[in-house]
Formats: C-alpha cells, structure tokens, sequence
C-alpha cells in the first residue's frame, strides 16, 4: 500500500466515524460503551431515514439529535424535575419539550436501557416533526422503534410479543374498538395503560406494526395526513383502501391469523 | 380428666393439620407400577382446574406412554397424566423431571355475555371506580349499601390457603363455569369457605367502615390466558376484562366511574349457567 493510498484509507475511516458520531449525544462519566454508542448510533440512523421518508421536504439536519445518558439515577431525577417532567414510577426516559431533547437513565435499568434508548429517540423525532402527535400514534411508534434488533450486518424490527398476544386476546373477547381508541387523549391513554395491563401501547404499537408490515408507503401517506391536521379516522378514510371500515376489518383478521 | 387429655391427645393433631397450610396448591407425584413402569400423577388441592406442566430435560432408556413434555389441565380428581417404562435394552437410562403448573384452563370459554350482578342488595345503590392497580380491579363503593358483599356471579370458591399463595391471603377467589376467574379483596370476612359453590346474588363477604365512613371492596375479572401461557418472555398470564353488569337504572353496562348504579338481579341472571336439571328444580320451586 502507497502513502497515497494509506492517507486515502485513513481519511475514509476518518470520514465514516465522523457520520456515526454526528448526532449530540451526551453520556454522564462516559457510561456508553463503544458497542453502545455503536448500536445507538445506528438506530438513530435507522429512525432518522424513516422520517425523511415521511417528512422529505421537512428533513432535520443530524447534529439537532438529542440525547443525554445519565449513569445516576439521583442525578436523572433531579435533571427531570428541573425540566418540570413529572416522574412515573419504573421509568427511565423522557423527551424534554423544554430542551429538546431525549433524556435517558441506564443505572437501575441496565437491561432495558437501550430499548429505552430507542424508545425516547422516537419521541424526540416525532416532537421534532408534530406540533401536535395523537398519543397513540406517538407511542405506537416509541414501542416499535425500541423493539429494533441490531446486528453487525442489519436493524431489523422485532416482534413485541407481550403486546400482539394481548391484541389477540383483546379481539378475541371483543374488549377492542378502534374508533374510540383513536380519540383517546394523554390522560385516557394513560390511565387505560396503567389500569389495563399496557392496553394503550399493545393496541398503539399493534396498529404501528400492521400498518409497517402491510405497506410502508400508504403509513407514510397516513403519518402526513395526520399531520395535517387529520383525524385517524379521516386519514384512513383518505389513505387506506375501503377507508376505515377496510382498515378495521384488515387488522381484525392479521391479529387474528397468529400474526 | 384423663378421658378430656386422651380427647385432646387425638384431636391436637388434627386441628395443627387444618391450621398449617399446604405448601402447594397441584403435586405430581410418582408411583411404580406392577408391571414396572412409573406413573406420573396429579394431586390438586384447590378447588379449581390447573393447567400442568411437566418437564424431563433429560431422559434416557425409558419409553413413555403419553406424549413428553406434558401439558393438559387437570381438575379436582387425582389423576395418572403420564406413564414412562424402561427400555429393557437399554444400556444406560436415567431421568431428570420437573413440573410447573397455573391456576386455571387455558381452554376458556369466555361467556361475555354473562350478566353480573353489582355486589349489593337489589335496590341498593353504589358507585364504582377503578384502583390503580394494572389489571381492571374495581372498586365497588358501599357507602349507601349495607355490610354484607353478595356474589356477582355464581361459582365455586377456591382455595387460596398454601404458602406459595402469600399474595392472595384474604382474598376470596371463584372459580366460573367458563373456566374464568373473579376476585374479591378488602372486606374484613368471608361468609362462605374455600370448596362451595356460589350462586350469584349470594351474601359471600362483610365489610367494615373505615375512620372516615368509607366501605368499599375491589373486585377484580381475568382468565388465564393460553397466548401468554405459550410465550416463554412473559412473566404474568392472566388477562384481566370488564364484565358486563345489570342495573337497574342504567340497563347491562361496563360500569362507568362517577355514576350511581341500583342494583338489583333479575330470573334470567339467577337461570344463567344452570343445568338443565338445575333450571327444572329452579321452576319447581318457582311454583
């Protein structure tokens, strides 16, 4: 190998982890490790390509990507107060409207912290590009991206079975109606989840992943009439073949074929 | 004297034995066969079915009769589940097993359209509202009722009474016809015991007030659920749902917070779930 070249080669390892390093992401006493960081990096990359898709002409640029790691949890509760967050009890993340930013603890939450990694970076990207998400939209979404597996060779999404097995047995005792659930607000959503064994996520995340798995294009299409102003039920009326009865029925039946 | 101490003397036992509790509710125990072979069977002190599960990570030179691992529910009677017999042939043998069992039948047979009744007097009214636990538990408000808590649906009563039950201590579980469960927490006594059937509208449980005049008990409706049951990640397998009740103001609704309901219970809500030889005794004493 020529000096040229060997210049040539360092430049390009230079410039590749100058693109995977090139979001703001802050870990308290360094407390991501490289594989860490790694792997965050590409979900970041992941999630980012997913929104420039919907969002093309809207695109945000890479360095307003905000994420802050706290090693202590004393530390992250008193980081949350600050940004007038109230705590909820067993959580480990948020998005701070405040800062902009996605706020994650990993001590005491060693084993889920990289999904909640992923899971606040989607409400970093969805508080980023709404004014306004619907909250079962914004944590339909949340609950999927956190569910991505990543491997040296690809991030692929991941079935989270808790939530489509509870979907299965929801419509199987007929305790689902998609036309309310759709209208919940913040307050309802929440206390239906906490009440309910997580009802709000599994049915949120549930119609996220149909909607991913069935056609990519037409849950852009939708995400875009939503944030225009739409109602779900009035964007799938536009976007979905037969409107919302069709999407209704379809969803019925894919939970209903073990899916 | 003597004859009261020989008395006590052959009672004491007896009473200890009904005090302590059985560490579990289902065990698998083992018996050699008279043509050699080792039954597997069930022993179920509740009163409800269990679904069991039992495990042979390792086995060697044995053949089985049934299939391994086994699942099956089993009920009240005990029961040979499984038999396995040595290979004469076989050169080395050996097993290691082991068994995990839940309450309830994954083969549920929801009957949504089951009509409770509220856990009150007819004519009596309450409200309800739900507790901050995860799983539906409600709260029935007896503020304008009386002490007493009646059966919202008929069923037998479990056993709730075995060391690995901790959790459960006073609360009153029964066991429905479509193989589902409800449950009742935070009443002072129960009026009936772990082994009887209920029929709704029953008085089953007495409740006190508190300091500040508030009487309620929280009521809780779930099944064992097969999905969970066959997804190894997951912790708790019950699902929990909210049953349809009967009021007499309000019509057959999935209680509401912040209203007032009367209860009261109708002929076709006591003819729910009745045999057919139950309904003839039923209209017989009708007349």
């Amino acid at each position: 190998m020529n000096r040229s070249t060997l210049i040539l080669f360092l430049l390009l390892i230079f410039l590749c982890s100058n693109i995977h390093a090139q979001y703001n992401i802050s870990a308290e006493d360094n407390v991501l490790t490289k594989k860490e960081r790694d792997k965050l990096e590409r979900v970041i990359d992941y999630q980012l390509d997913f929104y420039r898709k919907v969002f093309p002409e809207d695109s945000i640029q890479s360095s307003t990507v905000k994420l802050i790691i706290f090693n202590s949890y004393t530390v992250y509760l008193l980081y949350q107060k600050e940004q007038g967050i109230t705590h909820r009890l067993n959580s480990f993340g948020f998005y701070s409207p405040k800062k902009k930013e996605a706020v994650v603890c990993k001590d005491k939450n060693k084993e889920r912290f990289m999904e909640t990694a992923y899971h606040e970076v989607s409400h970093f990207f969805t508080n980023t590009y709404f004014r306004n998400i619907p909250v079962w939209l914004n944590e339909g979404l949340a609950v999927y991206f956190a569910k991505l597996r990543v491997t040296t060779k690809k991030i692929a999404p991941e079935q989270y079975r808790y939530y489509t097995d509870k979907v299965k047995t929801m419509i199987k005792i007929r305790d689902i109606n998609l036309n309310d659930f759709f209208t919940w607000r913040h307050q309802r959503f929440a206390k239906e989840s906490c009440t309910n064994d997580s009802y709000g996520y599994a049915v949120a995340y549930a119609v996220v992943r149909f909607m991913i798995e069935k056609d990519k294009k037409l849950f852009i299409n939708f995400i875009r009439q939503i944030k225009s102003g739409k109602s779900a039920r009035e964007s799938f009326e536009i976007v979905y073949p037969k409107g919302f009865e069709g999407f209704e029925k379809d969803f019925i039946q894919y939970y209903s074929k073990n899916n | 004297m003597k004859k009261n101490l020989i008395f006590l003397f052959c009672f004491l036992p007896l009473f200890f034995g009904s005090l302590t509790a059985q560490l579990r509710p289902v065990e698998i125990k083992i018996s050699y066969e008279v043509d050699g072979s080792f039954s597997f069977n069930s022993l179920n002190y509740d009163f409800c079915e269990y679904y069991v599960n039992i495990n042979f990570p390792e086995i060697n030179g044995y053949t089985t009769r049934g299939s391994i691992p086994y699942y099956g529910t089993i009920d009240t009677t005990p029961r040979k589940l499984l038999t396995i017999k040595r290979l004469s042939d076989a050169f080395s043998y050996g097993y290691t097993w082991n068994y995990s069992y839940y309450r309830g039948s994954i083969y549920v047979d929801l009957n949504l359209d089951y009509l409770y009744a509220l856990p009150v007097k007819s004519g009596d009214s309450i409200r309800i509202s739900r507790s901050n636990g995860h799983d539906l538990e409600l709260v029935f408000n007896l503020r304008y009722a009386g002490d007493t808590v009646y059966a919202c649906r008929s069923g037998m009563v479990c056993n709730n009474n075995f060391d690995i039950y901790a959790s459960r201590v006073n609360k009153f579980t029964v066991y429905h016809k479509d193989k589902s469960f409800s449950e009742y927490s935070g009443y002072v006594s129960a009026l009936v015991y772990p082994g009887h059937f209920v029929n709704i509208g029953d008085p089953i449980l007495l409740v006190k007030s508190d300091e500040k005049g508030e009487k309620s008990v929280k009521f809780k409706t779930y099944f064992l659920d097969k999905n969970k049951v066959k997804n190894p990640d997951t912790g708790y397998k019950y699902t929990p749902f909210l049953p349809l009740f009967h009021t007499v103001n309000a019509g057959d609704v999935k209680p509401g917070e912040n209203i007032t309901y009367i209860a009261g219970i109708s002929e076709k809500m006591i003819m729910q779930e009745l045999s057919k030889s139950e309904l003839k005794k039923f209209e017989k004493n009708k007349k």
